[in-house]
This record gives C-alpha cells, structure tokens and sequence, in this order.
C-alpha cells in the first residue's frame, strides 16, 4: 500500500502524553527548548552537487524556506544546527565531512538529501564515490530523489521538526543519555591502499562489496553513536528475500543470464527470416 | 538590436528625467517612497509572475505543486482494480536497463509443474539510489511500472528506502487520477497483454498480495456454488445415428456449438447422399472439450466418407448468393465437387455460380476455385504416392 | 596556414619525418561476444606515431603546421588488444578544426615521453592518465597522482579494475 505521508503535527497527542510522563515542569520546558529548537534550525549549507541547485530553490522565494525559520545559511560549522549534506561525497571530500560534522555545535541534525548523499546514488559504481554519508556520520532525515524537489526537501526539514518536538530534554545523546551515548568526535577515515579507513579497518573499499552503514542500522535516532560499530556487515546487494527461490543466481545480481554470458540467443543476421 | 561601440567612444544613455530636486534630502524621501510601494506590493499574491512585483511563494505544506501528468519521481507497479492481476510478468527489461541498477526481480513459478509463469514473485526497487530516469517506464512493455508523482518520501529509516512489491503496487485507478491522458494511450495495450498473462497464471499467482486472500477465498465460493448446482448429465452413448435431443438446455461452449454444428452438417450431406455414415458422432450436448474436439474430428471424417461414398452432388445449385461470402462458399463447393470428379476445371467458372456482387468477386472466386482444384489435385497426387 | 584534415597530416609527416608515423591496426573495442553478429573492429584515421617520436611529431605540429594549442590528453584502454592508445588534440590558434595524434604502448609496460617541457599544460593530463591507468610519463617534473589519494594502491580507470558494483554476495559460487 502507498508509503506513509507524513503530515506535521498529527503527532499531538502521542507528544503530549509522552511529554506529561516526565511531569509537568519538565515536560514544558521540554516543549519550549524543542519549540526553539525546530522553529529556528539554522543549515550549514554543505552543497556538494547537482542538489545544491535545488537547496538554493529551497532557500529563494517560491518554496520559501524563511517561513520554517531556516532561511540563514551559515558558512561557518560552529554556527550551523542543521548539516544539508546536497550532493555526491566523494571519498576525498569524506573525511573533509566528517571533521565538519565534528565542529558543529551540540544540538545539530544532519539531513542527508538526494540519492548521492544517501546511498551513493547513481554513481556508487565509481571509484572514488561515498556509498552515503551515513556510513560516517549519523544521519537523521534522508530524502530520496535525483535531485529530490525543493518541497521534498521542505517535507524533510518537516520531518526533522517533527523529530525535533519528540525529543526528550536530558535524554539526548549528546549528553551521553540513550543506548548508544555520543560523547566523542566521530572518526575521520584516513586514506588506505584500498580505500577509505577508520583506525586501520576498511570503511570503504574502492571496487568491492559495498557496506552496510555503521551508523544507523539497525537503531536509528537518539541511539546514535560515535562508534563504528559494523565495518564487517556486508550488505546483501541486491537485496532479496531468501524465501523465494531464484530462478538463477545472476538474475539476482541486477545481470540477466544471458547478457552474463553473451548470449542473446539470435542466430546469425542470416538466418532471421522474416 | 545591435550596437556597434568602437574604441574610444563614449556612448551616453538616457535614463528618463534627472529631476534636480528643491529641498535636499527629497531624494531620500523619494526612495522610501519606492520602498513603501514595494512593501505594500508584496501583500499581492503574483502567482502568474506577471510582473517583478508581488510574492509568487508557494506556501507548501498547504499549498502542493501543480504538477504535469508526466511528471517522473518514483516508480510504482499497477494491478489491475477489478481482477486483482498485476501487470508485471518478470520479463527484466526494466531491469536490464535501469542505469543505477536498483530494480530487482525474481520471477514467479507454477508451484506444481516448476515452470516459469508470467508473473513477478519479488519485486524491490532501492529508492535510496533511483535517480528517477523513467526508462523502466519508457521501456516496459507491459505498462506495469510507471512513474508516481509522490515526492514527499523522506524518512529517518534508511531501511525503508529499499521498497518491495506490496509497497510499490499501486490500482490502476491511481494512476490515471495522476495522469489520465496517459494512461487512456496505453490502456487497450496493456489490458489485452494482460488478458493473455492471465490465462498462463495458475491459481492466484499473479494477484496482488494484498487481494490474495480475498480472491481466493471468492473463487472458492464459486467453485461451491458451481458444484452445489444440478450434477452434470451423463455422456450419451454413441450409438443412435441422428443426433439425439440434448438432455438439457443449458448454454454450450464454443467447441461443443462448433462440434454440434459439425454434427449436423455431416447428418445433412449424409442425408443427400442417400447413404448413412459409417459412424454417427453422439450427441453434442454433453460433450467434455476433448470429447467435443473428437467428436468435431468425427463429423469430418463422416462427411468425407460419405462425399466419397455416396455420389457427388456436383448438380447441386446452392440458392443465388447475394454477396462475397457466399460466393466463396459456392466456389469452394465447387472445388470440393471437381475434387472428387478428379476434374481440373482449369478456366472453367463454376456453373453453380450465380451472378455475384461484382465482376472483381467473381474473378477472384473462379481463381479461388483454380487453385483449391489445383491443390487437391496436388494433394492427389500426395496421397496417392504415400 | 592552411587547414588540414588527418590524411593530409599523415601525408605530411611521413614525408618530413621518416619513421615517425607508423601504420594503424584495427583494434577490438570489446571482447567479441560468443553469439549474434560480431562488431567490426575500430580503424582510426588518425596519424599513429611511434612512441619514442612523440615529442619530434608534436613539435612539428605546433612548429611547422601552427597547431599550437594542446587541447588534452585522453587514454583508451584496448583490453582485448592488450595496448593504450593515448590521444593527443591539437588545435590551431585561429581556430578550426583539430588534428589528433596516438600513441600506442604495450598494457604491461606503459612509458611514454613526457609533453610537459613543451606544453606546461600537458602537466595535470599527465597526471590523470598516471593516476588512472599507471601510465608513466618519462620527463615529467612531478608525476603523482591527482584524483585519487597518494596512498592509493591500484589504477581506476583500467578496464580489469573492479567496479563497486561488481561483486556480489557469492559471486565466487
């Protein structure tokens, strides 16, 4: 059935009861400090690609982003709340990302847009593309789209918001609360033989398995942490239900059988008959 | 317009009136004049850019975006809304050409013989790397993937980027809600493939996953129904030479009208030709298809046995034909006669021919009686070596 | 200067410099495929030059004919051929059409000579044919690599290089 579509504040109630459990004194200040927090969210504008046209349609005057509070773009990390990453990340730009990422200030949001930024997108067959950034970095919103349009992105920033209310005061990650604290800068990736590294293990491999993000599977939101958790997950590609039989094995893999081995099954031009 | 400015030209521009203003400090005045206008102008909604005056912001999460029918995001599967079939076959083309290669499939199989039906078991498109092309669009030659207009996607779940078949099918009504000109183009073409995939899809494979249940559980009360009604009659036997009354007058299906037919056409030239056929094809009321297809291979036999028993009815003036049909009718009546005679009648018109519609049909008519003559002479000659 | 066309300049500089100019083989683009029509090989019409004589040709050309512009540097990589064909643009300053040179080396051992002393902007094309596909450039001043990092091990752009793509879960079944 379609995906779900995600309006604002239809989440009233369930926020409100969540909220009333931590008390009352709490769970107002609580609703302040998130009412600030969503309604003046300012982006580091981080336009990398082709999405960054559509990040500055999303910031002009027909899909005005000034009416969600977010129209100041800062250059500058340590000023910025929200982290648009808008376009391919390339393996040499990665860990430029990731020490950016690291300056940001306590409370920031990162949305990852387009499908470059989220996966890798159209090109995650080249050599020196980043299979997402959420390989490295804690992704809280990802918008799919080649480029997505600047009203998908305003539907995202949305989303964000709608993150952004449910949040509880001291139990945030960056105060060290939740499952997986967040208390420590996220690890650059060096350069290796053969491809990006963290600490000596392969992160991203030019030519290879691509992998499965350290970061946001299988928890997502405040249980993020600043650990590479899974480097030897490998991520089934192309993803397919075991339960069903394949008719062949390289059907699977994206390749029809007969492409695989050459062989359209046509005979020589003169033998077509008409 | 062209303007020519050669070095060291000085081209002067008229702006319009340089007021020298009375009191210093009007210009000023002016200016926020100008700003005071601009301000008010922006209350004014100027959605057709009209001028540079005026906000054209859309405001969006009330306001959604027009957009055209062929506009392309995501793709989407369809099934049809009455019978509950999908139009997807597995034939891969999607596949094979999408460039960031995030369409997989498997096929699906008849679960008794093995064997490959036209019909999709899984289907996942990965959204998160779709760069939204529309070529699986463009190239399916079912009409079964198309491109959805829903953009508002975003999530905090990148596992759920990787969309399966239940989340991509979509009714056909929705799409052409979205984009009826469209789909009016390719709606003949896809239902007919879709009638033909039908047929080849056994049992409920082929329906979408969510009408399964209901589909098969209609089908099962229909199929109690039909079984709870008047037990089917028993097979006539064979003996009696005429065609038997049918025991019951219930609706014929069309090889048991055609074997009936056939059954009467062979009791009739039987009749002219004075002898009784070898074997009588049985009643054509209760017949099974296969029996119904015997018994259709029976009257032929019959008729020919008895064509070639009995004498040629070679003298036999069919009613004057009034059109075309009829006249081919008669000229392969004709050539049947001259087969039997063992005549060519090369050049000959038939003489049983009346005077047809046209000159044109009755030259085509005597050609077409030429050349059957000649195949059956062929044919002759054929069985005769054999 | 008049305006030459690629018969013309072979013409030409196989009168001028002898045993410059070599003859062109048709090359594979790809490997034949085991069914249906067969692709007809790529007979270029460009002046092949011998490798050691590159320097000698592309002088000529910009000293003798005015192609002075070195428009870039593109590599092929003939798999099926087991050679590079490097690709050399010139372009005359007052415009027109171009005149293209190759160079063809062996896979196994790619050396050629460096452009750069003559044209300072063959340096970074240089460069990228290093970094993707390990040609080395005798006579460059500062051959590493540019695209990717210097830790780097391996040659990108070579057609036996894997794609990220390519291997699947149990592709060695």
């Amino acid at each position: 059935m379609p995906l779900e579509i995600v309006f604002p504040m239809t989440n009233e109630h369930e926020l409100q009861l969540d909220l009333e459990r931590q008390g009352v004194f709490l769970s107002t200040v609580n609703r302040f400090y998130n009412w600030g927090r969503r309604s003046s969210i300012w982006p580091m504008a981080f336009g990398l690609a082709c999405c960054a046209i559509e990040m500055m349609a999303f910031g002009l005057s027909r899909y005005d982003v000034a009416r969600f509070g977010a129209e100041l773009f800062r250059a500058s990390p340590r000023q910025a709340d929200l982290m648009i990453v808008a376009g391919t990340v390339t393996k040499k730009m990665a860990p430029q990302v990731v020490r950016l990422y690291n300056q940001m200030a306590e409370p920031r949001y990162v949305i990852s847009m387009g499908a470059c930024a989220t996966s890798g997108g159209p090109f995650r067959d080249g050599y020196n593309v980043l299979r997402g950034i959420d390989l490295l970095v804690p992704v809280d919103v990802y918008v799919p789209g080649c480029p997505p349009r600047p009203e998908a992105l305003l539907h995202a920033l949305i989303t964000l918001q709608d993150q952004i209310d449910r949040q509880k005061l001291g139990r945030v990650r960056w105060y060290g609360e939740g499952a997986k604290p967040q208390t420590t800068d996220f690890p650059v990736p060096t350069f290796g033989a053969q491809g990006l590294e963290i600490d000596g293990r392969l992160v991203d491999p030019v030519g290879g398995l691509p992998l499965v993000s350290a970061y946001t599977a299988p928890e997502f939101g405040e249980m993020k942490s600043g650990r590479l958790e899974h480097p030897e997950i490998v991520r089934h590609f192309p993803i397919m239900d075991p339960t069903v039989e394949l008719e062949h094995p390289l059907k699977a893999r994206g390749m029809a059988p007969e492409i695989a081995a050459d062989d359209l099954k046509r005979g020589e031009v003169g033998n077509a008959e008409a | 317009m062209t303007i020519t400015i050669q070095r060291g030209e000085v081209v002067e521009v008229a702006r319009g009136s340089q007021r020298r203003r009375a009191v210093p400090g009007m210009g000023l005045l002016d200016s926020l004049g100008v700003v005071w206008k601009h301000w008010r102008e922006s209350f004014r909604q100027n959605r057709d850019f009209s001028d540079i005056h005026g906000t054209f912001t859309e405001q969006y999460p009330d306001e959604r975006p027009n957009l055209p029918e062929a506009y392309r995001n995501m793709p989407i599967l369809l099934f049809d809304d009455e019978t509950g079939h999908e139009f997807c076959t597995s034939c891969f083309q999607c596949q094979r050409i999408c460039p960031p290669q995030v369409i997989h499939m498997t096929q699906a199989k008849d679960t008794t013989t093995g064997k490959a039906v036209p019909s999709v078991a899984e289907f996942i498109i990965e959204y998160d790397a779709c760069m939204s092309c529309g070529f699986c669009a463009e190239v399916c030659p079912f009409d079964a993937i198309k491109m959805d207009h829903h953009f508002e996607l975003s999530t905090s779940d990148h596992a759920s980027l990787t969309v399966h078949k239940q989340e991509l099918n979509r009714p056909v009504s929705y799409y052409q809600s979205i984009a009826p000109t469209l789909w009016e183009e390719a709606k003949a073409g896809a239902y007919k493939k879709l009638q033909g995939n039908i047929k080849r899809r056994p049992d409920v494979i082929g329906i979408a996953p969510h009408l399964v249940d209901r589909i098969a559980a209609r089908r099962a009360e229909l199929a109690a129904a039909a079984a709870a009604a008047p037990p089917p009659p028993p097979t006539a036997p064979a003996a009696p030479p005429a065609a038997a009354p049918p025991a019951e007058a219930r609706k014929l299906t069309p090889e048991e009208k055609a074997a009936k037919l056939a059954a009467i056409k062979a009791a009739n030239t039987a009749k002219q030709s004075g002898a009784t056929p070898a074997e009588t094809p049985p009643a054509a009321a209760e017949l099974s298809p296969a029996e119904a297809k015997a018994a259709k291979l029976a009257a032929i036999r019959a008729a020919n046995t008895a064509k070639q028993a009995g004498t040629v009815p070679a003298a036999e003036v069919p009613p004057a034909p009034v059109d075309e049909k009829a006249a081919k009718l008669a000229a392969i009546r004709a050539a049947n006669a001259a087969k039997q005679a063992g005549t060519a009648p090369a050049a000959e018109v038939p003489p049983a021919e009346p005077a047809p519609v046209d000159e044109k049909a009755a030259k085509l008519a005597a050609i077409r009686a030429a050349n059957a003559a000649k195949k059956a002479a062929a044919e002759d000659n054929e069985t005769e070596r054999n | 200067m008049p305006r030459l066309d690629a018969a013309d300049l072979r013409e030409r500089m196989a009168r001028d410099l002898p045993g410059a100019v070599l003859e062109a083989v048709p090359l594979q683009v790809a490997a034949a495929p085991t069914h249906g029509p067969q692709p007809g090989a790529f007979l270029t019409s460009d002046t092949l030059v011998a490798p050691s004589r590159l320097v000698e040709a592309a002088c000529y050309l910009r000293d003798l004919l005015g192609y002075a512009y070195l428009s870039d540097i593109a590599v092929v990589d003939y798999l099926a051929d087991d050679l590079f064909e490097l690709v050399y643009r010139f372009y005359h300053v007052e415009g027109g059409e171009g005149l293209t040179i190759k160079v063809r080396i062996p896979r196994d051992h790619p050396e050629v000579p460096s452009l750069t002393p003559a044209w300072p902007g063959a340096n970074f094309h240089e460069r990228e044919a290093f970094d993707l596909y390990g040609i080395v450039f005798v006579g460059h001043p500062f051959l590493r690599r540019i695209y990717m990092w210097d830790e780097f091990e391996g040659f990108p752009m070579r057609k036996d290089f894997p794609k990220q793509g390519d291997k699947y879960i149990g592709a060695d079944e």
